[in-house]
């Protein structure tokens, strides 16, 4: 026998390796909080005047209790209201890609410039959430132990801190993975009438990336974007009610004399311009968005530090 | 033109090309400045310790603005009775590398600042972090024992005890059946006996101050 064709004579009519026709996305946190209804959208800031936003604070409806004169003719004294503000400032934020035309024209995979320009959306929601994430350690009141592993106690810890205080639901709590996994840990060991609760249950399945379930009323977030805290030992995740943070946008003004040059993907406030650049065959693609996040009132949240 | 045989082929210098450190694989954590709050405290095997926060130093977080002024943010912590902790509070006999100052920076994606009991090695391709409890404990001591931070005030510590109780109640409540909750009981006891403890430390204001360990300066 002799002549067979087989794989390894083909040197000529076979391909080292071929491309997939799908890009399978590297493993990375990709859980948006930006619009989660218990951060207060504070609106966009174009237009206004300033790039701080001031968010004001009034003692109304209810905050002043009426009180009684001591008299059918008794003059009722006035009575101070109790105001106060928190500022967000928006600051520019970037992404920026550069692909040539023989990298875009060989592309079999959709590894183009139109897929760079919608990656901009995804680099914006990424960054504001680790801008939020940055912002919930610093809450005045913590739940969990340094060094300890997160249980059900310390989330009622949270829980209850923030009902004592009257907070608003929605409640959500945001949570390293380590810390969620913890918790579940907690979870099974579990008895009494909160073993019986279907949200218990449902907690101990899997969870994969962002929303990881609802457990007794509050809406449970993972992002490994949670800082550290306590020299690295812990992570400092956090449980807040509405309005403990707020998120301001900053739009840029669409202008005339561009054309269609500068888009906005989807909606977004996100600026995404093209540059061509004729000398080196080079596009480039540009995404500018202006936002800013902060803790609005602090009686609001519970800062949660425990093991990670 | 003549061919000249004489000139001499060049090395490659391998070596130079490989000793430039690679970064590491952890995305980027924004510069930060340690602040502290009269009501945030942690007991800690026997000890209260202030339990620091960062004041992220990241553009648009808590009203840093975009050139990554921090005085607004600033600021809003003063008003909001936060304390801000300067880097140079740390001197270098409390850092494990001899330096002064607490941030240090890595190269992943983008630069990483961590404390400097933080310190990353390389496992394969994972980043293993090392963290040096005892001697971030130590600074925080040293920041008592130097008057950068205030004794707890005992409506904290009673806040503490209250937590402590209120988990003992409930796990107490199952201890009869559930032999975690029991266990979690004997636990909860043993840390409230080291709060009282530790709350006695301080009210007797018996807290050895930390002795700065004198160590050689590392060259930069």
């Amino acid at each position: 026998m002799a002549n067979e064709v087989v794989y390894s004579g083909l040197g000529d009519l076979r391909l080292a390796k071929i491309l997939n026709n799908e890009i399978q996305l590297l493993l990375a946190d990709r859980f948006s909080l930006r619009t989660h209804p218990a951060i207060f959208q504070a609106g966009n800031i174009a237009g206004r005047g300033s790039s701080v936003l001031s968010v004001p604070q009034a003692g109304l409806q209810g905050f002043d209790l009426m009180t009684a004169t001591g008299g059918e003719i008794a003059a009722a004294g006035n009575v101070a209201l109790t105001d106060a503000s928190a500022d967000i400032t928006i600051a520019r934020y970037a992404l920026r890609r550069e692909i040539s035309d023989l990298a875009n024209m060989t592309d079999s995979i959709g590894l183009t410039v139109e897929r760079l320009a919608a990656d901009m959306v995804g680099g914006y929601e990424m960054a504001v959430t680790n801008a939020i994430c940055d912002t919930i350690d610093g809450f005045t009141a913590t739940a969990g132990t340094s060094g300890v592993d997160l249980s059900v106690d310390d989330f009622f810890s949270a829980l209850f801190t923030l009902e004592q205080a009257s907070v608003m639901t929605p409640y959500v709590a945001v949570l390293h993975p380590v810390q969620v996994t913890d918790l579940q840990n907690s979870i099974r060991a579990e008895g009494g009438a909160l073993q019986y609760v279907a949200a218990t249950q449902e907690m101990l399945s899997a969870k994969g990336q962002g929303f990881a379930g609802s457990f007794l009323g509050v809406d449970l977030f993972k992002s490994s974007k949670v800082p550290t805290a306590n020299g690295g030992a812990d992570r400092a995740g956090a449980m807040m009610g509405y309005g403990a943070v707020g998120v301001a946008e900053g739009s840029v003004r669409p202008i005339a004399a561009l054309g269609g040059a500068l888009q906005f993907p989807a909606g977004t406030v996100i600026a995404v311009e093209y540059e061509r650049t004729s000398a080196t065959a080079l596009t480039a693609i540009t995404g500018n968005a202006y936002f800013g996040t902060a803790i609005l009132q602090d009686g609001m949240g519970v800062s949660v530090i425990t093991d990670s | 033109m003549p061919t000249d045989f004489t000139m001499q082929g060049a090395t490659p210098n391998r070596a130079a090309g490989n000793s430039r450190a690679r970064p590491f694989n952890e995305p980027g954590r924004a510069d930060f400045t340690f602040k502290h709050h009269p009501a945030r405290w942690m007991e800690a095997d026997g000890e209260l310790l202030p339990q620091l926060a960062r004041m992220s130093h990241a553009p648009g977080v808590n009203n840093v603005d975009h050139f990554g002024d921090t005085t607004r943010a600033e600021v809003q912590a003063g008003r909001g009775g936060w304390t801000l902790i300067p880097l140079e509070t740390c001197p270098e006999s409390m850092t494990p590398d001899g330096r002064s100052g607490y941030v240090r920076i890595y190269q992943g994606r983008g630069p990483i600042h961590v404390t400097a009991w933080e310190s990353p090695r390389r496992l394969g391709s994972r980043v293993v972090w090392n963290r040096d409890e005892v001697g971030y404990r130590n600074w925080l001591r040293y920041l008592m024992a130097e008057g950068y931070i205030a004794p707890p005030d005992p409506s904290v510590v009673d806040h503490m005890r209250q937590q402590l109780q209120a988990r003992r109640d409930r796990k107490a409540a199952a201890a009869d059946l559930n032999p975690y909750a029991r266990q979690a009981v004997e636990q909860i006891d043993a840390s409230l006996e080291r709060l009282d403890a530790a709350w006695a430390r301080v009210d007797n204001d018996t807290t050895p101050a930390p002795t700065p360990k004198r160590k050689r300066a590392v060259k930069s």
